[in-house]
């Protein structure tokens, strides 16, 4: 695989890594021409960091170049700041770009990679986790598969008041009152994307048992399912650590369709 | 505007590779600019892309153009994407590694097949300072056929005397004698071309008046009119550094027949 470090106009001067397929990586490769190999169209994985990191984060702490290998995908890793991947009250519009402008940038700079929702999929971890899956429930038109690794995915009840200092949120989605009505709630969001006669995003979602977001994930993936979501789950005796991330982006890729 | 760092395996280097890539995308924008908090959407190009694939000198790498020049800013200006390789070895003088075959060929096939940048002879342009110029026209010349324009700065474009000149002890560079008549001599590749009566790329060719490569700049300068070809040279006091290249690459980018827009400099965003 090829690796793009990349300095592009965004939200002033933005940094995003780029995992390019490149001939003979996978064992699917193997087996067709240069030709063929690149004559068919990529799928995409878009992966989101988490809370104080950026866009290097996965390529340096995971094996995530080999694992993207094996279903020849590009994977694109931008960095968010610590937006959560919304449109913040108080900063970017980071939901609007990430679902629009970046799209754009990308799709056309890179002509074999396909914008079709079947071929595009999104994941992340902790903050990612949960920006992945607002942005599979939020625009279900443009992802099919979502994937959160220890997301804070109710962010609503155990945050205000809780791990992060509640003027970051106030400023990021607004007051409790602002949040729990909005688009950010996720429990919310995903009753109405059930509702909207939208396909339904395919929804991955782990969390490791030690993790203090253990719980919030298992309600979460209850409560999906009784919406008739289709839920992956999976869970691990580890804390929130790369050790953990690094078994789960192999996991989710694992379960992404073959290109 | 995107400016990356390409890292990929190459077969003729047996090993990988950095690359940088100027690649000239243009932001919509509503406004002031960024600290709006306002979206950003990009206008969708038209068509391919040309590009100057653009070597460093000896010693440099793929990071020096974007270093220690405003390349990135004329690209942009002109529309231009620049792809800008890593050469150990302009002369070819190793077995193990093929710089010659990889910036010719490996390179832009993999470029094309990832980016949306154009195959059309009229659309490529190589050009590099010192070694970098003596490259572009090495391989302009033996592929005359795939590119419009070929450029050189502060270039030992006679290599077979910059060897013996300069480099008559080096363990890394090839003997000059060796190179005379070759597909490695540029007088030769010339004289080739005309008895094939092969199109030759449009030149430029620059150089400083106190650069230690100038004399063999003015003998290749009168050797190209003496040919009659398309050939186009520059020079003003200057020495063998940055300040020159700087200077330059604006003029060489300017020259080259692109898709010139409005200059907006390096503007405040």
């Amino acid at each position: 695989m090829a690796r793009i470090q990349m300095n592009y106009t965004g939200f002033g001067t933005a940094s995003m890594d780029i995992v390019v397929p490149q001939y003979g990586d996978s064992a699917a490769s193997r087996n067709m021409t240069e030709e063929e190999y690149y004559g068919k169209k990529f799928k995409v994985l878009w992966l989101i960091h988490g809370g104080g990191g950026n866009c290097t984060d996965w390529l340096r702490y995971t094996e995530l170049e080999r694992f993207a290998a094996e279903k020849d995908l590009f994977v694109v890793c931008p960095s968010i700041e610590n937006s959560f991947g919304v449109d913040m009250k108080k900063g970017d519009p980071w939901f609007t770009f990430l679902t629009g402008g970046l799209r754009e940038l990308f799709f056309d700079m890179f002509p074999n990679a396909s914008d079709q929702r079947e071929d595009n999929f999104v994941a992340g971890l902790s903050m990612g986790g949960y920006a992945a899956t607002h942005l599979a429930l939020a625009a279900p038109e443009l992802y099919s598969v979502s994937g959160s690794f220890s997301g804070p995915v109710k962010l609503m009840d155990e945050y205000y008041g809780g791990v992060i200092k509640e003027e970051a949120l106030i400023d990021m989605i607004g007051t409790y009152e602002e949040a729990v009505q909005s688009d950010n709630n996720l429990v919310l969001l995903a009753e109405k994307t059930a509702k909207s006669g939208k396909p339904l995003p395919k929804i991955y979602l782990a969390c490791g048992k030690f993790d203090h977001l253990f719980q919030m994930n298992n309600e979460y993936r209850d409560f999906l399912k009784e919406l008739g979501y289709d839920v992956t789950w999976d869970e691990e005796e580890m804390n929130h650590e790369w050790g953990f991330w690094n078994h789960q982006i192999e996991k989710f890729i694992r379960i992404l369709p073959a290109r | 505007m995107a400016v990356m760092r390409l890292t990929f395996r190459s077969k003729a280097l047996r090993g990988t590779t950095d690359v940088n890539v100027i690649y000239p995308v243009k932001p919509k924008r509503a406004g002031f600019g960024d600290p709006e908090g306002n979206a950003i959407f990009y206008y969708p190009r038209e068509g391919k892309f040309k590009v100057l694939w653009l070597i460093h000198g000896g010693g440099d790498n793929y990071s020096d153009w974007v270093n220690n020049t405003r390349v990135r800013n004329y690209a942009e200006d002109a529309n231009l994407m620049v792809v800008m390789p890593s050469v150990r070895d302009f002369t070819s003088s190793r077995k193990d590694v093929d710089y010659f075959t990889y910036v010719a060929e490996e390179l832009p096939a993999f470029i094309r097949r990832i980016f949306p940048a154009s195959e059309k002879r009229e659309d490529n342009f190589i050009a590099g300072l010192s070694m970098g110029g003596y490259l572009s026209y090495r391989i302009a010349l033996n592929f005359p056929e795939n590119y419009g324009c070929v450029g050189s700065m502060s270039s030992p474009l006679d290599i077979v005397e910059d060897l013996k000149v300069r480099h008559a002890n080096s363990k890394t560079l090839v003997a000059g004698d060796t190179l005379t008549g070759t597909d490695r001599d540029i007088y030769a590749l010339v004289e080739k071309n005309l008895k094939e009566g092969k199109k030759m790329p449009k030149m430029f060719q620059c150089c400083g008046t106190e650069d230690f490569t100038y004399s063999i700049n003015v003998k290749m300068r009168d050797f190209f009119r003496s040919k009659g070809l398309d050939h186009d040279y520059f020079e003003s006091p200057g020495i063998h550094n940055w300040d020159f290249w700087g200077e330059y690459i604006k003029k060489l980018i300017d020259w080259l027949p692109t898709d010139q827009r409005e200059t907006n400099g390096h503007k405040f965003q």
